[in-house]
């Protein structure tokens, strides 16, 4: 079954054309890589998959389980399922971490039509969640990102993605900054959500994370285009040879 | 009575036959009548504050001063009021209620008081015990160039007398609870004075409030006098109807080594105003001035804060945050003085005001006046918006964007709801802004 199938996008950013007739399908279950050059649209492709505004798609589908996803707003979005894990997670001083976390399955749920969770319920959530994910308990009790190192960040987004189990989780470099500990860290934490039902969307400028999140498809993404889609050995040439012979291959910039 | 009507102000002329009005009715010690008498001729000299005067440029208060105001003389009966809901949260704390102007006894609660405070309404002390008030009434405030305080001298009316004696600490917070219930158009003045003496301590929760709609004008005058190694933590509640006129004023008198934390909340009034002084007594003192306003609609907020060091080892901070929708207007007016020759004065300012609308404007005038080399001192001042990159993050993580924009909004105002003092009224803060504010209610544009 179809997670995702996006044909023929292309998307604008305050009026310049990133995304320029992009094709990708991945379903259930898979893992699918996207790596590219700077500059090549793989930030843009995240963004505009989770609907932030000025990320303005022109052209094209993007179906997300069977359903128009760009009909929907952000936290429709979400609440659907979709996660974005982001490179650049913003500290929100003032606001709690568990009361934002709290707040965030509460609205997924009302949603979907299940009941809120309790504080009892949620704290019972919380534990069993930090069992998958290596992230310090305090963390929880401070403001969001707020003052957080850049690997606790990134142990952030992941918590919160064990948290609101989404069926989609992209996450945009999410191994951009990190040391080797906390690198495999966040990987464990996608790893354990691992399941048939649930895809994962690896975007990436490193072959070094698909060490530990191993995927199923690996895809170029050059000037705007999906260029080349192979298994993981893709990655390992990538690694070896650069982005540069795709780039004449394709003769793109 | 002469002197006063020589080409007055146009609209002082009211207020001086309102006042003939008031000399005629009341029968009160000569010296009342004197303080009264010097104020109302004083202000037909100098008149009402115009925009010329730097301190009110932003403000008009035309729709204040224009306006025909009557003399309290009645309270409604509070049984119809409903003034529960006003004390319910309260927690146990001793309380002073007034309806329109007037004493209330059966919503005050003065019972179990520590042996030697007095808390009383100013009429009860006038009656009882006026050598008192005419020895401490007036001491700390600094009338001379300012109408609205020479109009609440002339006028003044109950409010209410706190005296801490020496060495005592109170344990439970005392409410002064201001209720206007918008039955008649009154100008109200209420007249607080409170005296902390050496070494004592006490919560004072300050409240105005409205019942609706109601056009009604508070002019009140706090005076503090906080004595030697004394604390005093002070809420100052301004919730009164969107329809009616705030103006009040605090000066606070901190004798040597006093600590003060005073933390004024303003989110009602259609033109609302509140300026607080402090002075210092003595050197070592520490003071922490801290305020929050929300306004909407056409409303008007204007916050002014004096600091003035005139002693050595005085330390303060500011700390202010307007919160603006609509075509709102908040004005935060902040003025640091360190006096010639003082040494180890540390002042710090910060104002930060979140515009929720295009149209909302946030006026911030920063004042130093420093003649002192031996100080530490520093001031900010910042006017934007919620941010877009945290509203997205929200979003993303499925909050509803008018959700995510009450928490920003709230996390915007939370350090200094955070430093109200007493957690009763933290609470009830809390709860009437998230209604009131509905934080997120607010038509946000873009984000960007």
């Amino acid at each position: 079954m179809s997670m995702l199938k996006i044909e023929n996008l292309h998307a604008t950013v305050a009026g310049k054309e990133i995304l320029k007739g992009l094709d990708l399908e991945v379903k259930a279950g898979e893992v699918h890589a996207i790596m590219g050059p700077n500059g090549s649209g793989k930030s843009t492709l995240s963004y505009l998959l989770s609907g932030r505004d000025g990320y303005e798609a022109t052209a094209g589908r993007v179906s997300y389980q069977g359903k128009d996803l760009l009909a929907m707003n952000t936290e429709e979005r979400a609440a659907e399922g979709l996660f974005l894990a982001f490179q650049y997670p913003v500290a929100i001083p003032g606001v709690n971490n568990m009361y934002f976390l709290k707040a965030a399955v509460n609205a997924q749920r009302k949603h979907r039509g299940q009941p809120e969770l309790d504080a009892v319920e949620f704290m019972a959530l919380v534990d069993e969640k930090l069992r998958l994910v290596d992230l310090k308990r305090e963390l929880l009790s401070r403001a969001v990102n707020d003052g957080f190192s850049g690997g606790e960040k990134k142990r952030n987004e992941i918590f919160q993605m064990a948290m609101l189990e989404p069926k989609l989780a992209i996450l945009d470099e999410t191994d951009s900054g990190l040391d080797i500990d906390a690198l495999k860290a966040v990987a464990d934490g996608v790893n354990a959500l691992r399941s048939p039902e649930r895809s994962s969307l690896v975007i990436t400028h490193y072959q070094r994370l698909l060490d530990y999140i191993v995927p199923d498809r690996v895809h170029v993404l050059v000037g705007g285009r999906i260029v080349k889609s192979g298994d993981k050995s893709l990655a390992l040439e990538l690694e070896e040879r650069g982005y540069g012979w795709i780039e004449k291959e394709v003769g793109a910039v | 009575m002469t002197e006063t009507t020589i080409n007055p102000q146009p609209t002082v002329a009211p207020y001086l036959a309102l006042f003939e009005s008031l000399a005629a009715a009341g029968e009160e010690p000569a010296w009342i009548a004197a303080r009264r008498r010097s104020a109302i001729a004083r202000l037909g000299e100098l008149g009402f504050p115009t925009s010329r005067d730097e301190a009110w440029k932003y403000t008009r208060i035309a729709p204040i001063v224009e306006a025909a105001w009557e003399l309290p003389e009645w309270a409604p009966n509070p049984e119809q009021l409903d003034l529960e809901r006003f004390v319910a949260w309260e927690d146990g704390a001793w309380r002073l209620a007034f309806v329109d102007g007037v004493f209330v006894p059966e919503f005050s609660r003065v019972d179990d008081l520590p042996e030697g405070t007095l808390l009383a309404p100013r009429s009860e002390l006038l009656a009882e015990e006026p050598q008192l008030l005419e020895e401490l009434e007036g001491r700390h405030v600094e009338y001379a160039a300012d109408g609205f305080k020479l109009l609440n001298a002339a006028f003044a009316g109950d409010g209410a007398f706190l005296r801490v004696p020496r060495g005592q600490r109170l344990e439970r917070p005392v409410h002064l609870l201001f209720v206007h219930s918008g039955q008649q158009p009154v100008m109200t003045s209420p007249r607080n004075l409170i005296e902390i003496e050496d070494g004592g301590a006490a919560t004072v929760v300050e409240r105005y409030v409205g019942l609706g709609a109601g056009r009604y004008f508070v002019n009140s005058q706090t005076e503090v006098y906080v004595g030697r190694n004394a604390d005093f933590v002070h809420d100052r509640i301004q919730r009164d109807d969107d329809t009616a006129f705030h103006i009040g004023n605090l000066e606070l008198h901190l004798d040597r080594d006093a600590r003060c934390s005073s933390t004024a909340i303003s989110v009602g009034a259609l033109i609302g105003r509140h300026e607080v002084r402090q002075v210092q007594g003595g050197p070592g003192t520490t003071c922490r001035l801290n305020g929050l306003f929300v306004v909407d609609g056409d409303r008007v907020s204007d916050n002014v804060v004096v600091v003035d060091h005139s002693q050595d080892q005085g330390h303060s901070e500011q700390l202010y945050k307007g919160i603006l929708d609509d075509r709102a207007l908040g004005i935060f007016n902040g003025s640091i003085i360190a006096e010639e020759g003082t040494r180890g004065t540390e002042a710090h300012q910060t104002n930060k005001n979140l515009l929720l609308s295009d149209t909302a404007v946030a006026e911030t005038r920063p004042q130093l006046e420093i003649y002192t080399d031996e100080i530490a001192c520093s001031h900010g001042a910042t006017v934007g918006q919620l941010d877009g990159e945290q509203l997205f993050y929200l979003r993303s993580r499925g909050i509803a964007a008018d959700q995510a924009r009450a928490m920003l909004t709230h996390a915007f105002a939370a350090d200094v709801i955070d430093r109200v003092g007493s957690a009763a009224t933290r609470r009830r803060i809390e709860d009437h802004l998230a209604e009131r504010v509905a934080w997120g209610r607010v038509a946000i544009t873009e984000e960007s």
